[in-house]
């Protein structure tokens, strides 16, 4: 009959592009977003921030992702962004042996700021610019992957925005870890059992439920077998839908 | 609605509201957060106004300054009043001003005006230290010289002035300004009575001594020069002395009268140590107890030295003798190595000059005029009390006389007699103040001469000497400026008079040998460490700096709170009361000495002095803002999920922080324009970028709280009747509107910078507004659940006023934002870095605004659909009722159409049309559903045709009242099917029949083969009837065994009620083929309605006839209607045959239902027996 667009549900999901200033990080951003690659060297201003849907997995995600400046003036400006944050990309350049050192300095301004649990947070790291030829190439695979090791982020990536390689997988990866950690954190609580003390938010995970379309409630996808994951409220911040208007009941006669 | 209107209406009625006290309601929404936004918006701007206004007003110009008469300043000095009067002065210029708050700013610290005191006291002290040395170094004459040369002068008396009376008068005066002691006088007055004016006299003049022995245990002596002839070694002549130098220079003029024996006499020159172990102190105290006057004691003491030479334990460190014949008669200049007793031991040099006239020398008489002036003017000062500054060169008329007589009597021209007052003067200047007008207007007489001198002659010399004792008061004046001790009026005098003084002074050559700026004189002066020469410009700026330095090391220790731990708070109050402070100089120097400055010496002063207080004040605010900002502690800001609402009670903030930087930014506003270099404290924003970031963070829970807090408080009522929104909506925007406030008073002055800060405004404004989207949803569904568990749903005011204020909220959002002034920081950023990067920043504001819409209007379209779905229940029973009763007289429609009627009234009248057209489109969506449910319950209860028939028409009555043509277009296919639905279920059977028959010719056309073959017909319908010709048949189904079928056509006309008249025809068999030719053609009589009706069809079955004739056995069948002939009048019209296999007809299925109606029962049995035979 008619043609009723299904109730869709995406997860809402707030990303942070760290790193040093020139590694490319919008670049990453603009390839991710729009797919478009600006030849013109340009700095990023404060913050920048841009909507992106994406499914990974059979689920769909609206990422919200805000890309900063990676110049230490901005420094002042830019850390109230990262409260709220769910997933943390820190970006380094291949030939750029500084901004790998740099990336301690990241992590720890933004665990920091955005006071989350540095274990049971999903980092990403992410090597920009892959497509430089080798000579010019600072930074070895293996060095990263030592550094990760130390830091205990599972998650590492080359990507290159200039050629399009790995960029949506850099964030389909943040997502998994996004999603392993909650899973994680899931599975700790629930071993917790009764003793999790009610009046006490939990910080450390996320739980959005963003509704594209459909006029659904959260409640059905909140984890029902525990209280304290429930999110009290059903709507969520910035939650993005397409098309405001939609009955609840397919009819078919 | 026009949103920018809306807006506009809003604030105006925002402001109205904020220029009356806070109402009852906003009382109890501000005193959860203690008003943080209004602290924070408008109390803030509103402070900060008041400071400024008080900035201006409390330095208003002083009244009528310039028109001041004399006489006014008369009494201001008049010896009477003495300083007291000043003190009432300048307490009073204070009171003239409007603002008793304003130029308190000093007087608030009730130190800074004493401490000055005490300073300027410390400083004149040592001044005095100084001045007393200068005054040690002057040349003076043996006091009884002078006045036996001025006695007789006077009983020499020239001019018409002579008379016995009047040269009596004149003595006595003499006398007593000479402090003479009767006996000493009688005893010189009897000598100069009794002097001859002698013929010629041998002119000395001590220049200096260099190597002297050392007398002293510090390993120096205080030399002086004793000189007399040999033959008269009663009468001799002392210098000054020197104190505790081992090279003094003397540079003194003496006259001594030469006997006949001219030739004979031999000059002593003597070389003494001054033994100060005698105290002359002593001797001085003594006269100052009896006289008290400071000056005068000064001058006693170097008498009391003179006069007390021949007395004293004074040891000699060595002699000279000179014969006069030695001497030429124009005069040398000689070295003389100093003896003792003939030994050989060195006793220093010392340089003589020695000529011999017949006259008096000039530079004896110019000095001899010097001292006569200092004493007559000591004299004055020490009768008439005249208060410092004061004296103008007015002398008693018995002082005149003595004066003039004795510049006339030595021959002495205005110039000679205007330098020896300039030196005269400058030297009592030291000690005691004179009015600045009084060398200002000797210098009119000297500079003019001077500038035509030689740089190395006498005159010059004197004049550079007392530019030296003058200069020091001069740049005081400069460097007190701020005093608080003399009125304004009387220090903006003083000012003119001494840059009029120094633009004078400043133009002349300095002579190569004279250091006008003596270290140890000016101590404040800046030298870079090298000896660059100072110049009189670069010591005025040196004096402003100097001054303001003081004043603000002053103030600095003054503002400090004593405590070692100061707390954040006091700090910054330190930092606020500093800049005030510096700002009310500033504007001083603005409006009181700029426009001296300028005119006079083409000084920028104020520029210097804020120069001057850029980097200090830069210097104090950085490292106190910087350690405040740093001493704050970070929050827990809520993230975008609301969980919970963090704490506020120990979340909070002064606006001290702020009101430092608004005191700032104005501070530099005000230095921007007065200087064009680049200021240290232009770069003051950073420091506080910690401070904004932590209000931000606060304000976002500070807002949040109070939206909940606002919503709870939120009655739901209209504001007013102009309105359709209520409280927590206003309140709402209030918030944004105080925050709006602020940022427009921060001005972040960096583009970047600013851009951040309200792309982070902006993000928190946004969470607000969903925040409160979501709570506002919540409290009117909570609100809804209280009593409404069986009731009647009724749609009451409070929902459309919820959803309005979502929607208010929602639409000022972007107008609101703009008002941030993002468009401006978007251009600039444009212009400051490229347009593409202005371009990514715009496209962030809009993507962050544009989520905050989407949820908010997803959030309204809920509540809608809430609403709606409350609805629905109600209007669903009345629609069951109304379809009920058979009867129409029912009223349950009239029921329902007054309820939907009320609901949608209200609907409209609150909300806007947007939203209407939201709730009218939802409404649509639930009655669809509704219908839907109706008819299948319904139908399933086996509800006779009447009931849907009504269900019908009640629809039909709904999409006429209400139904505006603006709704979505699905809606419009669901309603029609149900529609069509409806009326196909309101069908008597026999109509149902027929509209599956329809059905039938509809599948029948739409089949493009048929496994069961075709048939062709020609028919025409005439007057009469109808003309069927049966053609053939092709491609029919084999029914008999041997692969052939013996086939007729039966020919029905439907329905067959219409044609109970018309008996069924037959065509002929044909036995034995699938592709028969009946061609066979009928005639029907038709009567005229038969004819007519269009839906009339005719059925053709074909029919295998069986071996025994006796039944025959259905093949298929296929349908013609009246219109389809009519279409095609006599035209071969080939048809699809089929079997009632096709099932999927609304009408068959509504038959299948009616399984209490007989004719519906059978029918469909015949159906099911045709299409499985």
């Amino acid at each position: 009959m008619t043609n009723m667009r299904p109730p869709q549900r995406s997860k809402l999901l707030k990303v942070v592009i760290l790193g040093d200033g020139g590694v490319g990080k919008s670049a990453l951003l603009n390839r991710f977003v729009s797919n478009r690659y600006e030849e013109n060297n340009f700095h990023t201003i404060g913050v920048e921030f841009m909507n992106k849907d994406i499914e990974v997995d059979g689920e769909r995600y609206t990422l919200q992702i805000w890309d900063t400046a990676g110049q230490e003036r901005f420094r002042a400006l830019r850390t109230p962004f990262y409260r709220g944050s769910d997933i943390c990309l820190l970006c380094y350049a291949l030939d750029d042996r500084d901004s790998l050192r740099g990336l301690n300095l990241w992590r720890n301004e933004f665990l920091m700021y955005a006071d989350v649990d540095a274990d049971k947070f999903p980092f990403i790291v992410v090597g920009n610019k892959n497509d430089l030829p080798v000579a010019k190439r600072q930074v070895t695979y293996e060095a990263v992957q030592h550094w990760c090791a130390e830091q205990k982020i599972a998650s590492h990536i080359e990507t290159s925005s200039k050629a399009a390689t790995n960029v949506t997988e850099a964030f389909t990866l943040g997502l998994r870890q996004w999603r392993h950690m909650e899973c994680v954190a899931e599975s700790e609580l629930r071993q917790q059992g009764d003793t999790i003390d009610l009046t006490r938010p939990i910080r450390l995970a996320q739980r959005r439920i963003c509704c594209t379309g459909g006029g659904e409630t959260a409640d059905s996808s909140a984890d029902v077998d525990d209280a304290a994951m429930r999110s009290p409220g059903t709507k969520m911040f910035g939650q993005k839908r397409n098309n405001a208007k939609a009955p609840k009941t397919n009819y078919r006669l | 609605m026009d949103e920018e209107q809306m807006w506009k209406g809003f604030f105006f009625k925002l402001q109205e509201m904020k220029m009356n006290p806070p109402t009852e309601h906003e009382q109890k929404l501000q005193d959860g957060d203690d008003g943080f936004f209004e602290k924070f918006g408008s109390l803030l701007r509103q402070k900060s106004q008041i400071d400024e206004g008080v900035l201006k007003t409390s330095l208003a110009p002083l009244e009528e300054s310039s028109q001041d008469g004399d006489e006014e300043i008369y009494e201001k000095f008049s010896p009477l009043q003495g300083e007291k009067s000043q003190i009432d002065d300048s307490t009073g210029a204070e009171g003239s001003d409007t603002s008793p708050d304003g130029t308190s700013q000093f007087s608030q610290d009730p130190d800074f005006s004493n401490t000055f005191d005490t300073e300027s006291e410390q400083a004149s002290i040592s001044e005095k230290d100084i001045s007393t040395k200068v005054l040690d170094a002057a040349p003076v004459m043996n006091v009884t010289d002078l006045y036996e040369e001025i006695l007789f002068e006077i009983y020499n008396n020239i001019g018409c002035e002579n008379n016995e009376e009047c040269t009596g008068t004149l003595v006595e005066f003499v006398q007593e300004a000479f402090k003479i002691s009767n006996s000493t006088h009688l005893e010189i007055s009897e000598a100069a009575r009794q002097k001859e004016p002698p013929n010629v006299r041998l002119n000395v003049e001590i220049i200096k001594a260099e190597n002297l022995l050392s007398k002293d245990s510090n390993g120096l002596s205080d030399p002086f020069v004793t000189l007399y002839l040999e033959s008269n070694g009663s009468h001799r002549y002392n210098s000054s002395v020197k104190p505790a130098t081992l090279n003094p220079i003397w540079e003194e003029h003496f006259s001594l009268p030469i006997a006949d024996n001219a030739r004979d006499e031999v000059l002593i020159v003597e070389v003494w140590d001054f033994d100060a172990a005698e105290t002359v102190k002593e001797k001085v105290n003594k006269i100052l107890d009896v006289k008290g006057v400071k000056g005068l004691s000064k001058l006693m003491k170097e008498i009391a030295v003179t006069a007390s030479s021949g007395k004293h334990d004074n040891e000699l460190i060595g002699r000279a003798a000179i014969t006069l014949k030695s001497i030429p008669v124009s005069g040398l200049t000689v070295w003389y190595n100093l003896e003792k007793g003939g030994k050989t031991r060195s006793r220093g040099s010392l340089l003589v000059n020695l000529a011999l006239s017949a006259e008096k020398n000039k530079n004896v008489a110019v000095q001899e005029h010097k001292n006569l002036l200092k004493l007559l003017l000591m004299h004055e000062l020490e009768t008439s009390q005249v208060a410092n500054y004061w004296w103008s060169g007015k002398f008693s008329p018995n002082a005149e006389l003595i004066r003039s007589q004795h510049a006339a009597q030595s021959g002495l021209t205005p110039f000679d007699c205007a330098l020896s007052q300039w030196h005269a003067y400058s030297t009592i200047h030291e000690t005691h103040k004179l009015n600045f007008t009084l060398f200002n207007s000797i210098l009119d007489v000297v500079v003019p001469v001077i500038n035509c001198m030689q740089t190395d002659s006498e005159d010059v010399k004197t004049f550079w000497d007392g530019v030296k004792r003058l200069l020091p008061s001069c740049f005081a004046v400069l460097r007190k400026l701020r005093a608080k001790n003399t009125s304004d009026k009387n220090i903006v005098r003083a000012l003119n008079e001494v840059l009029d003084i120094l633009k004078k002074i400043k133009d002349l050559e300095v002579p190569e040998n004279v250091d006008i700026f003596p270290k140890s004189v000016y101590g404040w002066i800046h030298t870079n460490g090298t000896d660059e020469t100072c110049n009189i410009d670069t010591a005025i700026i040196d004096a402003i700096n100097t001054g303001a330095k003081e004043w603000l090391e002053h103030i600095v220790e003054g503002s400090r709170q004593t405590k070692t731990h100061e707390t954040d708070e006091e700090k910054l109050q330190y930092i606020i009361k500093l800049i005030q402070l510096v700002r009310s100089d500033l504007q001083r120097a603005m409006e009181y000495f700029d426009k001296l400055f300028y005119h006079k010496i083409q000084l920028n002063y104020s520029a210097i002095l804020y120069l001057f207080y850029d980097s200090k004040l830069a210097e104090i605010c950085k490292s106190i803002i910087i350690d405040v900002c740093n001493n704050i502690k970070r929050l827990d800001v809520p993230d975008d999920q609301f969980e919970y609402l963090p704490n506020i009670d120990n979340v909070n903030m002064g606006t001290s922080l702020f009101e430092v930087y608004l005191i700032l930014k104005r501070y530099v506003q005000l230095g921007e324009s007065l200087c064009s270099e680049p200021l240290e404290l232009a770069s003051f924003y950073p420091w506080f970028e910690r401070g904004v970031t932590h209000w931000l963070d606060i304000s976002i829970i500070k807002a949040l709280n109070r939206i909940q807090k606002a919503i709870d408080l939120d009655q739901l009522k209209a504001v007013d009747e102009t309105v359709k929104y209520s409280s927590s909506a206003v309140d709402t925007l209030s918030i944004f509107y105080q925050i709006k406030i602020f940022w427009q008073q921060l001005d972040w002055p960096e583009v970047e910078g600013s851009y951040t800060f309200v792309a982070k405004i902006i993000n928190d404004i946004c969470r607000c507004c969903i925040f409160y989207a979501q709570k506002m949803s919540n409290r009117v569904e909570n609100f809804a659940l209280i009593g409404d568990n069986n009731k009647m749903f009724v749609l009451s005011q409070e929902w459309c006023i919820a959803i309005n204020n979502m929607d208010y909220i929602r639409q000022s959002l972007p107008s609101f934002i703009k008002e941030l002034g993002t468009d401006d920081i978007i251009k600039r950023l444009g212009e400051y870095r490229t347009n593409l990067e202005a371009e990514r920043c715009a496209s962030t504001i809009t993507a962050v605004i544009e989520n905050a819409r989407d949820t908010e209007r997803n959030q309204i379209v809920e509540l809608i659909e809430i609403v709606a779905r409350k609805m629905a229940p109600p209007i669903k029973r009345y629609l069951a009722e109304g379809a009920e009763v058979l009867a129409k007289d029912s009223n349950s429609m009239d029921q329902l159409m007054n309820y939907l009627e009320g609901s949608l009234t209200t609907l409209y009248e609150t909300l806007n049309e947007v939203n209407f057209g939201r709730i009218l489109d939802s409404i649509w969506s639930e009655l669809a559903i509704i219908m839907y449910d109706l008819i299948q319950s319904n139908l399933d209860k086996r509800r006779p045709p009447a009931f849907f028939q009504n269900l019908n028409n009640t629809l039909q009555t709904m999409l006429d009242c209400f139904k505006m043509g603006n709704i979505e277009a699905s809606d419009v296919k669901i309603l029609s099917a149900i529609q069509s639905r409806l009326e196909l279920y309101s069908l008597e059977t026999a109509d149902l029949i027929h509209q599956y028959y329809m059905d039938r010719l509809e599948y029948q056309k739409n089949q493009t083969s048929s496994q069961y073959g075709q048939l062709t017909i020609m028919a025409n319908l005439t007057d009469s009837g109808l003309v069927l010709n049966i053609l053939n048949a092709r491609n029919l189904l084999a029914m008999d065994s041997n692969g052939t079928v013996d086939s007729f056509v039966k020919i029905t006309f439907l329905p067959t009620i219409r044609f109970n008249d018309v008996s069924p025809l037959k065509t002929n068999v044909h036995n034995k083929n699938c592709f028969p030719l009946y061609d066979q053609e009928f005639r029907i009589n038709l009567s005229e309605p038969q004819r007519t009706d269009k839906n009339s069809l005719i059925l053709f079955s074909i029919k295998d006839k069986d071996l025994f004739g006796m039944s025959s056995q259905y093949i298929a069948e296929s349908y013609i209607s009246f219109a389809d002939i009519e279409a095609a009048p006599g035209e071969q019209i080939m048809m699809n045959l089929s079997r009632p296999e096709y099932t999927d007809s609304d009408a068959l299925r509504a038959l299948e239902y009616r399984q209490g109606d007989k004719q519906a029962k059978d029918f469909v049995k015949k159906l099911k027996n045709r299409s499985f035979s």
